[in-house]
């Protein structure tokens, strides 16, 4: 049933600035399988987008993937039906070559969360903008409709005319009332909720085997995200697609993934199914996150929320050993700063990285 | 055109002496500016005839869409945005003359009596970053509203601004630090610090914890819990999310394109919602459940626009138990049950689903 479509083996990415080394993605390991959902969680600067951009090969500079393979298992679509497997590893890549380019936004399809940040006033004409990125957000001086065709033309081969057609049907799709016209529209035309579906709209033009979702709902209220979700997971089920969706909403998450990385400081700390995490989490870090939310229906009011004391560490000064033992309630001393927790099995396909389950199986 | 609505005045006062600010028919119309000549063409509505109280020591929670108004609804009240037409009663003891504290018109009063009307509300953004002048240390932030109103600026100051910072959980070595050397909740907590240097009685949270990551926020709002009992505060906490609201609110208002929908004590609002849109918005809550079987009710559309909202009520074409009548009329804020009011023709008949 499960098949692998993404590997990520033992990843690390660094950033190199004047202050020292920063390790942003380190050491992490996940399988993302065809048409499923995998969720990452975790709070900012967890390295969670960091992952999503070494598989697409665009880390922005001084960023670096400095180890660790990713894993592609491309399908190659041979005379229409039979179906060809390749295996690609996409760290290997010339970030600007062929291959790439023709992965990002074709097969592997990316929506970030901010629908317009192409108005930003930094990017004038003169600067060079990395094209995989400016592929992937609203230009404010081109019709949508016009964007999408875009991008259907450059991974497929059809006309103008058909590109302009499919770029109708998926505003349609996508919920967009009255395609027709709303193909000529300018991104400012549209709201906040529209321009982000304009944007799955245009991940998902060319059929990806893989979506990545990086907050695709987090500035949305409600009841847009609700409409956008529904979306996400209609088309997931008629393309199969693979979607990574990474979040730091713990409800929206328990609603979209049927497995859950959670991230902590480049580093996964637990892994299992959704309604494993949910019921039983293994890591401290994950039982705390999801007590310092405040749950909705509850009658708590005059009740304090569960926090995680402390800070997320300095990147530049990490803790030894377990990097949340500084904030970890179930702190070991003598243990959990000398000992650096390896990667255990806890229970069907639940992992978790924790000094607290290494004694219980050694 | 419809006919002006009747701003139907809930009679709290009379009946409770607790209420701290009552906010009668508040009205922030923003004008839209056409051609050479900048004629008036229109108005965006952003605040369109609320009407509330709030309080002694109670929090009371606005939530709503983006573009709903409750930002403004929050600035208006101190006059950051000066307000189109209402009143807005605050029981103030700066302008008392006898000790007793004293009812007054916020929107009569001078410039003057406004700033030490300021005293006593102040205000915390959302923005940590932006909130704060990065070229000032934390002591001159947490000191500007003294030095201000003219209170003593000498080495007393500085201690009180150190129990401050100690008092939301920074440390006296922060005070000659700037601004980008702390993180996202620490700033916050310099911006809550400087709210309270005036020991006020009431604070306007603007959407204090969205910006902030969960295990932060959670502190956060523990923080905001502490101060309000150890000091007597009442809030009005302006958020868009519904369980963080939930949390720390006594009371909960909804509202929808400048107007409020729907106000109930939090738990009534959560349990028994009797405005559809409080219990669309409700269900659209994703829940951190993975077996939670959605109920959502998914609403068609977009937010209305406020510059060119629809007729009769507001919220007609989202709405799936939408009438002729929900067009035509714009519905009466009322109190249908004991202190629980709503703008809703269906109200009494509905049954709508909570928490």
């Amino acid at each position: 049933m499960n098949e692998p479509l993404i590997e990520v083996k033992d990843l690390r990415v660094e950033f190199d600035v004047r202050a020292g080394i920063v390790k942003a993605v380190d050491g992490l390991n996940l399988t993302i399988q065809r048409g499923k959902t995998l969720g990452v969680i975790g709070e900012s600067g967890c390295g969670k987008s960091m992952t999503a951009r070494a598989i697409l090969n665009m880390i922005p500079k001084p960023g670096k993937i400095t180890q660790g393979k990713i894993v592609y298992h491309r399908q190659v679509k041979n005379n229409g039906d039979s179906q060809l497997e390749d295996t690609l590893e996409l760290t290997q890549l010339d970030p600007n070559g062929k291959i790439i380019r023709e992965i990002r936004g074709g097969e592997i399809g990316m929506i970030f969360q901010e629908p317009m940040s192409s108005l930003t006033p930094v990017y004038t004409s003169g600067t060079h903008i990395n094209e995989a990125v400016s592929l992937h957000q609203l230009k404010a001086v081109r019709k949508v409709g016009d964007q999408i065709a875009g991008q259907v033309m450059a991974n497929r081969k059809v006309t103008k005319q058909e590109a302009r057609e499919i770029a109708i049907d998926m505003l349609h799709r996508v919920g967009i009332p009255k395609p027709k016209e709303r193909v000529d529209s300018y991104p400012h035309q549209l709201s906040g909720g529209q321009r982000q579906r304009v944007m799955i709209a245009i991940a998902l033009s060319c059929e990806p085997a893989m979506l990545i979702a990086d907050e695709p709902t987090t500035a949305l209220d409600v009841s847009i995200e609700a409409q956008i979700l529904d979306i996400m997971k209609e088309l997931q089920e008629s393309v199969n697609m693979a979607i990574m969706f990474i979040t730091h909403n713990l409800g929206v998450i328990a609603n979209m993934a049927e497995e859950i990385v959670v991230m902590y400081m480049g580093k996964a700390v637990e892994q299992s199914k959704v309604i494993d995490l949910f019921r039983d989490p293994k890591h401290p870090y994950s039982q705390a996150l999801l007590k310092s939310i405040p749950q909705l229906g509850q009658k708590n009011k005059g009740q304090r929320l569960a926090s995680i004391s402390g800070m997320t560490p300095d990147p530049f000064n990490l803790p030894t050993g377990c990097v949340f033992h500084p904030r970890c309630p179930m702190f070991m001393p003598g243990k959990c700063d000398k000992v650096a927790p390896k990667w255990t099995k806890v229970g069907e396909d639940h992992w978790v990285s924790c000094l607290l389950y290494e004694e219980v199986t050694a | 055109m419809t006919a002006e609505p009747q701003v139907h005045v809930p009679q709290t006062t009379a009946r409770d002496p607790n209420i701290l600010m009552e906010v009668k028919g508040l009205k922030k119309y923003f004008p839209i500016y056409k051609g050479l000549l900048r004629r008036i063409a229109g108005n965006v509505k952003a605040v369109d005839d609320i009407s509330f109280s709030v309080r002694e020591g109670e929090t009371l929670g606005l939530v709503g869409e983006s573009g709903c108004g409750k930002s403004t609804a929050g600035r208006s009240i101190i006059r950051l945005y000066e307000p189109t037409a209402g009143q807005i009663l605050f029981k103030s003891r700066a302008l008392a003359s006898d000790g007793d504290a004293k009812l007054v018109n916020l929107l009569e009063l001078s410039p003057e009596q406004m700033k030490l009307i300021r005293r006593e509300i102040s205000m915390v953004f959302q923005d940590p970053i932006n909130s704060l002048n990065p070229r000032m240390t934390v002591s001159d932030i947490v000191a500007e509203p003294m030095a201000i109103h003219g209170f003593s600026m000498g080495s007393e100051t500085e201690e009180v601004i150190i129990r401050l910072l100690e008092r939301v959980g920074l440390r006296p070595d922060h005070l000659r630090r700037y601004p980008h050397e702390f993180s996202g909740g620490q700033r916050q907590r310099i911006g809550i610090a400087r709210a309270l240097s005036l020991n006020p009685r009431l604070v306007i949270c603007d959407e204090p914890v969205s910006a902030l990551d969960v295990s932060i926020q959670a502190q956060t709002l523990n923080l905001l819990q502490d101060l309000q009992q150890d000091f007597n505060l009442s809030y009005i906490f302006v958020a868009h999310d519904l369980s963080v609201v939930q949390h720390i609110s006594d009371r909960v208002a909804v509202m929808y394109v400048g107007k409020i929908a729907e106000i109930a004590s939090a738990e009534e609002l959560y349990t028994h919602p009797l405005h559809p849109y409080t219990e669309a918005l409700l269900s659209s809550v994703p829940k951190p459940d993975p077996a939670y079987e959605s109920k959502r009710i998914v609403m068609q559309g977009d937010v209305a626009d406020p510059s060119n909202p629809p007729s009769g009520c507001y919220f007609h074409p989202r709405c799936r138990y939408a009438e002729e009548i929900c067009k035509l009329k714009t519905p009466e804020f009322r109190e249908l049950k004991p202190d629980h009011f709503v703008a809703c023709h269906r109200a009494e008949e509905l049954t709508l689903e909570g928490i």
